[in-house]
């Protein structure tokens, strides 16, 4: 599916959203002035080397923490605190590991009061769609540091959630099981059609993931550019990341970053 | 120092947790490991056992046999008189990851427990906020994961286990990894639960500072997977702080560490052993 076959309705708005952070009396401003707007259906990444505060943008659209200024609104409402129509899926797997495969799925639906029966089928489509068919009853602690990311995303997913928001997912994997779940992603995304805001410091992977990346600048974070990632979809395994268009864009990002120092630049490109 | 193991339990106090010849086998790239070996070991009521062993000595491996994670291969594990056949709400076992829910506070996530257990209950709130002033972390309860340090985290993690009362904690190397400071702290509220929950505590580690601090045995594993020597710690209490200080104190501590030591090098063969002082 095409992005542009998606709805043209808005559905995230950040507006004008800054973070200051008091320590010892003093105030450090980590977010300045954040406009941002995400359609139904797009999948936007944000990236920026560390301390860009593209994480804090991330925490406070899922309402773990508060903004000083600005706000929030989804789906035409003011965001306060978390809830399950967002869904997150950070680096930390953050699985219950006394719980099997299934039960760790099935988490927010027992909490809503979904009889066993119901939230057992819930969890196994969700499953599937990850790709994850026939692992339910295995224990955590058994499967893939590639595989639990799997399934924090098909817990997500078993919400139902309006947006799905990733912090850096696939940032502790090897490289190979990165490129597996970057394809996997992509299929999640296609398959349910969710809108997705996923935070990155890996170029390539904002490149090959997105329909548009928010570049952001540091101290204070604020957005520098956002650029609109037009390479042709589906992207899937066959697609070179050597390709001209590929280079062109990374190019293009790299560029926006001449002015900052060696050791401000961890962007992994 | 050494004690045998003659299936009468410790010090007097009545056995809860029995292994007799538990073995693992697992299948890995078409080959056998023997991760755990005819391992015979009793566990007393309210006893804080510690293992250590070197790396791929089968440690971890035979906290989830007791947690029921795991199926031995041969061999039997009983928990007062009932057979473990699979994770029970007995035995808590908290992990080496954090094991929090990121959209939920700290106190959310400690009422978690409760709420798997026994659904929403009025008396939740009151039950977790207890626990969360056991482990230090009344200042944060409505904080969520995102806005918690390392040691903050395992500590919530540590009291959404306590709080559903298990009497049996197993712990893989619930501290490792952090720094020294939030360690003793650790350490010393560990001891003080210890003490005032009465549960029967199985610590794995690979630090033998930790493991004297904190055990009444210590159970040395090898890399064949067996446990090859349990020490006894008649160290007196409290030990840590002015206590731990003392001379007398001092010197049986740096005895008792390095038996271990040495039985933990014996333990790994003649490969370099991977344990720091």
């Amino acid at each position: 599916m095409e992005s542009n076959d998606r709805g043209q309705k808005t559905l995230l708005e950040l507006r004008d959203v800054s973070k200051v952070f008091k320590k010892d009396g003093r105030d450090f401003p980590v977010l300045k002035g954040i406009n941002l707007s995400i359609r139904e259906g797009e999948f936007v990444s944000i990236l920026g080397p560390t301390g860009c505060g593209k994480s804090v943008t991330l925490q406070i659209v899922a309402g773990l923490i508060d903004q000083t200024t600005g706000s929030v609104v989804l789906d035409g409402k003011e965001e306060h605190g978390p809830g399950p129509h967002k869904g997150m899926v950070f680096q930390e797997y953050a699985l219950l590991p006394w719980r099997s495969v299934v039960e760790n799925v099935e988490i927010g639906l027992e909490l809503k009061g979904l009889g066993k029966k119901e939230r057992r089928k819930i969890a196994r489509e969700q499953l599937a769609t990850v790709g994850l068919e026939g692992t339910e009853n295995q224990e955590v602690h058994e499967i893939s540091v590639g595989m639990r990311q799997r399934v924090a995303i098909a817990r997500a997913l078993a919400n139902h959630p309006k947006i799905l928001l990733m912090d850096e997912p696939f940032e502790a994997l090897d490289a190979l099981t990165k490129e597996e779940m970057q394809i996997q992603i992509l299929n999640v995304w296609e398959k349910t059609g969710t809108t997705i805001l996923f935070v990155t410091h890996d170029v390539d992977e904002a490149i090959f993931l997105s329909d548009r990346i928010c570049v952001m600048d540091i101290n204070p974070g604020r957005v520098k550019k956002m650029l609109v990632d037009q390479l042709p979809r589906p992207r899937h395994e066959c697609m070179s990341r050597t390709d001209k268009e590929f280079n062109d864009m990374r190019d293009e990002i790299i560029a926006l970053y001449s002015s900052l120092k060696d050791e401000e630049l961890d962007l992994i490109i | 120092m050494d004690q045998t193991i003659d299936g009468t339990g410790f010090c007097g106090k009545k056995t809860l947790i029995s292994l007799k010849g538990i073995s693992k086998k697992y299948l890995k790239n078409g080959r056998d490991i023997v991760a755990v070996k005819d391992c015979d070991l009793d566990i007393g009521e309210n006893e804080f056992m510690v293992i250590v062993g070197p790396t791929g000595s089968g440690k971890s491996t035979l906290l989830k046999l007791i947690g029921g994670f795991e199926t031995p291969t041969t061999g039997a594990i009983t928990v007062g008189d009932s057979p473990v056949k699979g994770p029970g709400s007995d035995r808590g076992m908290i992990f080496q990851e954090y094991a929090l829910l990121p959209w939920r506070s700290v106190l959310q996530n400690v009422e978690l427990g409760l709420e798997f257990q026994y659904g929403k209950r009025a008396e939740n709130k009151a039950l977790a906020m207890e626990y969360i002033d056991m482990v230090g972390l009344s200042a944060a309860v409505n904080k969520h994961p995102v806005e918690l340090s390392g040691g903050m985290k395992r500590r919530a993690s540590l009291a959404m286990i306590l709080v559903t009362k298990p009497k049996i904690l197993l712990m893989d190397g619930p501290f490792n990894a952090l720094d020294s400071k939030t360690k003793l702290t650790l350490h010393t509220e560990i001891t003080r639960i210890w003490k005032h929950e009465h549960n029967t505590i199985i610590f794995v580690t690979s630090e033998l500072d930790e493991a004297v601090k904190l055990s009444e045995r210590i159970a040395v594993m090898n890399r064949d997977g067996r446990i090859s020597k349990i020490f006894t710690n008649d160290l007196p209490r409290p030990r840590f702080g002015k206590a731990a200080l003392e001379p007398q104190f001092h010197h049986r501590f740096i005895e008792l560490r390095e038996e271990v030591m040495n039985e933990v090098k014996a333990a790994a063969g003649k490969t370099v052993c991977d344990y720091g002082l």
